[in-house]
C-alpha cells in the first residue's frame, strides 16, 4: 500500500518540472554545441584515451601516429646527430675546445676537486677567448621532484659561475639556465646514467 | 563540460524537495573505516522510450558509463548484467520484482530510460532500495546526445550523494604532464578516465600545472621562452598569459583558496626563495629569507599557513609557516629526502613523498608533524600526491621499468585505481576542484 501511495506520489512530482539548474536561450545553446564539438575535434587530435565509437577508426589512426611518431623519432637523431657534428665542427674551429661537462654527487651542488680542475680550464679558455659568452646549463638525476631539482640544477649552475667569477671572468659574460631532470644526457634509470646527469654543461657563444 | 553545464536542464522526480536526504539511513558513511562494505548495486541497460530513436546504442551506453564511474569511486560493486533474473521494463516501483534483484546480491538498483528524436535527449534515471523496496531518486535530463556523459556524471553524484551525504567527484579532472624526448607538455584527464585532452602545445618544457579555485584557469612553468617562466592560461580560450619573468627560476606555486594570490618560487635575488604575489597587480612580497633551497609552497585550506619544502637542515624535509612567512618549523624528521607536500581540504593532513628503501613512497601526516602514515608500498616511484576536493582520495604518479601509471588510492592506502598509462614519463599531477 505505501508503495502505491509513493508510486502516485511519484507520478505527481513527475507532472511537477522543476528547473533546478536554469535554462538558456536558445542562441545560447547553439553556440555551446559548436564550442563543444570543437573542442571535442581539438581532444581528438591529441587523444589517446576511450573513445566509443569509430574504434577502429582511432585504431587506425593511432597506428598512423605511431609510424609517424616514429619516423619523428629517427628523423630528430638524425637531425641532432648532425646538430652535433656541426657543434663540434664549429667549437674545432674556436680553437678545438669542447668544453667538458662538470659532474655533482646527489644532492649536491658543491665543486668537487676535479670540477675544479675542469673550470680553472673553462677559465683560462674564456680568457683567451674575450669575445664568447658562456652559458651555463644546471642539471639534476631523475630522482625527486621537478620543482626541487630545479633549484638544485640552478645551485650548480650558480656554483659553477661563482667559481669561474672568482678565476678573473667578467660576470656579465655568464649566464646560467637550469633544466632540473628535464634534459637528462643518459635516460638510464640506473647510477651510471645519473652520475651522468647530474651536471654542469657549457654552452659557448660567440 | 563546463560550457555544456547549464544547458542540461535538471527535473527532480522525487522526494528530494521533501527533505528526503535527512530522513534516509545510509547517509554519511564513513568510507574509510574498515567495516566499510562496497554498496551493491545493479544498473539495468536503460529503455527506450516509445517514439525514439536509437542511436549510438544509447540503451547500455548509459548504462555502462554509469557502472564506469560508479566503479571508479571504488565503493561500488556493480552487478554483472548476465545475472539479472528479472528483465521487465518499466521503472514504477509496482513493476520491479525486488525479490529477484535480492536473490542475486544487490542492494540498490538503478532503472532509467530515455528520448532521442534526433537531436535532444531526455534521459531518466531512478535508484531505487532493493532491501527497503522503496524508491530513493530520481532525475530527468534534458539536453543534446553530446551532454550524455554529463548525464551520467550527474547521476552518479546523486546516488553517491543520498548513500553517502557526499556528492562524489565525478565533474573533477586531473592536470599532469607528460614528458616526451625533449619536451613535456600539460595534460587533463576525467576522473573517471575519460577526456582525456592537451592542454599545452609549445615544443618546449612545460611543468607543474596548477588549478586556480574556480577551476577555469591553470597556471604553470614554461621554457617557451629560452627561460623557466611562469604562465597563467585561462582553459576557455587557452590564452597563456606570463606573470613571472624574472631572471633565473619562475616556478609555479600555488593559488590562495580566494583565487587572488600565488605563491612562487624565485630565483631572482640570487637564490630560491618564496614569495606570494596580487595576481591582479602582479606585487611581490617575498616570505622566506634563507640561503637554502625553499620550494613547492601550497596554502593550508583556510589559507592561514603555508607548507613548503626546504633544504635548510641538509637534506630536502617539508616545513610549515604561518601565511606570512613567520613561524617557521620543520614538519617531516623521518627519511632523508621530503618533498611535493599537499594539504588535504578537509585540512587535516598533508600528503607528501618520502624516499624511503630506494623508492619514493607517498605519505601523509598530521600537521602538528604526529601519526606519519605510508600510504604506498613496493618497488617503483611514486611521486607527486594531490588530493580530491573532497578529500577521501589521492592521486599519484607512479614509474616501474619503461611505464608510468597514475593511480587513485583512498586516503588509508586501500582501494588502489588504475586511471591512466603511459610510455611517456608522467609526473606533476593536480587534481581540479569540483567544476
Amino acid at each position: 500500500m505505501r508503495e502505491r501511495n509513493l508510486a502516485v506520489l511519484i507520478l505527481v512530482m513527475c507532472l511537477t518540472v522543476v528547473f533546478v539548474t536554469g535554462c538558456c536561450s536558445r542562441k545560447a545553446v547553439k553556440s555551446a554545441v559548436i564550442t563543444g564539438e570543437q573542442m571535442a575535434a581539438e581532444d581528438q587530435q591529441a587523444s589517446s584515451g576511450e573513445q566509443m565509437t569509430g574504434e577502429q577508426a582511432l585504431k587506425e589512426q593511432a597506428l598512423k601516429e605511431q609510424t609517424l611518431k616514429e619516423q619523428a623519432l629517427k628523423e630528430q637523431a638524425a637531425k641532432e646527430q648532425a646538430a652535433k657534428e656541426q657543434a663540434a665542427k664549429e667549437q674545432a674551429a674556436k680553437g678545438g675546445m669542447v668544453l667538458a661537462d662538470i659532474l655533482f654527487d646527489f644532492d649536491e651542488f658543491s665543486l668537487k676537486p676535479e670540477a675544479r680542475g675542469i673550470l680553472e680550464q673553462h677559465a683560462k679558455w674564456l680568457l683567451e677567448h674575450k669575445n664568447d659568452k658562456l652559458t651555463i646549463e644546471g642539471h639534476s638525476d631523475e630522482r625527486g621532484t621537478t620543482e626541487y631539482n630545479l633549484a638544485l640544477g640552478e645551485r650548480r649552475a650558480t656554483a659553477a659561475m661563482k667559481y669561474l667569477v672568482d678565476l678573473g671572468i667578467d660576470e656579465a659574460r655568464l649566464r646560467t639556465i637550469s633544466y632540473g631532470e628535464e634534459l637528462p644526457l643518459d635516460p638510464g634509470h640506473d647510477e651510471a646514467a645519473w652520475a651522468k646527469n647530474r651536471r654542469d654543461h657549457f654552452v659557448p657563444k660567440k | 563540460m563546463r560550457v555544456c553545464k547549464c544547458f542540461v536542464c535538471v527535473v527532480v522526480i522525487s522526494l528530494v524537495l521533501c527533505g528526503y536526504h535527512g530522513a534516509y539511513g545510509k547517509v554519511y558513511i564513513d568510507i574509510d573505516s574498515p567495516t566499510f562494505n562496497k554498496f551493491p548495486i545493479a544498473i539495468t541497460d536503460f529503455e527506450k522510450l516509445k517514439g525514439s530513436e536509437e542511436k549510438e546504442n544509447l540503451s547500455s551506453w548509459l548504462s555502462d558509463a554509469l557502472t564506469k564511474s560508479l566503479e571508479r569511486t571504488g565503493l561500488f560493486d556493480v552487478v554483472d548484467k548476465k545475472a539479472f533474473l528479472d528483465n521487465q521494463g518499466g521503472s514504477a516501483v509496482e513493476n520491479i520484482r525486488f525479490a529477484d534483484w535480492k536473490v542475486i546480491g544487490t542492494e540498490y538498483l538503478v532503472k532509467g530510460n530515455f528520448l532521442f528524436d534526433g537531436k535532444d535527449l531526455i534521459t531518466e534515471f531512478r535508484l531505487f532500495d532493493v532491501i527497503k523496496r522503496e524508491f530513493i531518486l530520481g532525475k530527468k535530463y534534458y539536453g543534446r546526445i553530446e551532454d550524455r556523459r554529463e548525464m551520467v556524471l550527474k547521476f552518479a553524484g546523486e546516488i553517491l550523494l543520498a548513500l553517502t551525504g557526499n556528492e562524489g567527484v565525478f565533474n573533477t579532472k586531473i592536470a599532469f604532464v607528460l614528458k616526451g624526448n625533449k619536451t613535456s607538455d600539460i595534460y587533463t584527464i576525467a576522473f573517471d578516465g575519460y577526456d582525456f585532452a592537451r592542454i599545452t602545445n609549445y615544443n618546449s618544457i612545460t611543468l607543474s600545472p596548477r588549478w586556480s579555485p574556480d577551476g577555469n584557469d591553470i597556471s604553470f612553468t614554461s621554457y617557451k621562452d629560452s627561460n623557466p617562466d611562469l604562465y597563467l592560461m585561462s582553459l576557455r580560450d587557452r590564452k597563456a598569459k606570463k606573470i613571472a619573468g624574472f631572471r633565473g627560476l619562475n616556478l609555479s606555486g600555488a593559488w590562495s583558496p580566494d583565487g587572488k594570490r600565488m605563491l612562487l618560487t624565485l630565483s631572482k635575488d640570487g637564490n630560491e626563495e618564496i614569495y606570494v604575489m596580487d595576481i591582479k597587480s602582479g606585487q611581490l612580497s617575498r616570505l622566506t629569507n634563507n640561503f637554502a633551497i625553499d620550494v613547492s609552497p601550497t596554502w593550508s585550506p583556510d589559507g592561514q599557513k603555508i607548507t613548503f619544502v626546504s633544504d635548510r637542515s641538509g637534506s630536502p624535509q617539508v616545513y610549515l609557516m604561518d601565511a606570512d612567512g613567520s613561524n617557521v618549523r620543520r614538519l617531516t624528521y623521518q627519511g632523508g629526502y621530503n618533498t611535493s607536500p599537499s594539504w588535504s581540504p578537509r585540512g587535516d593532513r598533508i600528503a607528501y613523498e618520502s624516499m624511503t628503501d630506494g623508492f619514493f613512497q607517498i605519505f601523509s601526516i598530521e600537521e602538528g608533524g604526529s601519526n606519519s602514515i605510508q600510504l604506498t608500498s613496493g618497488t617503483g616511484n611514486k611521486e607527486s600526491p594531490s588530493w580530491s576536493p573532497d578529500g577521501r582520495y589521492i592521486v599519484f604518479s607512479s614509474k616501474l621499468g619503461g611505464r608510468s601509471k597514475i593511480y587513485i588510492m583512498n586516503i588509508n592506502g586501500s582501494n588502489l585505481r588504475l586511471l591512466y598509462e603511459s610510455v611517456d614519463n608522467v609526473i606533476g599531477l593536480a587534481w581540479s576542484p569540483k567544476f
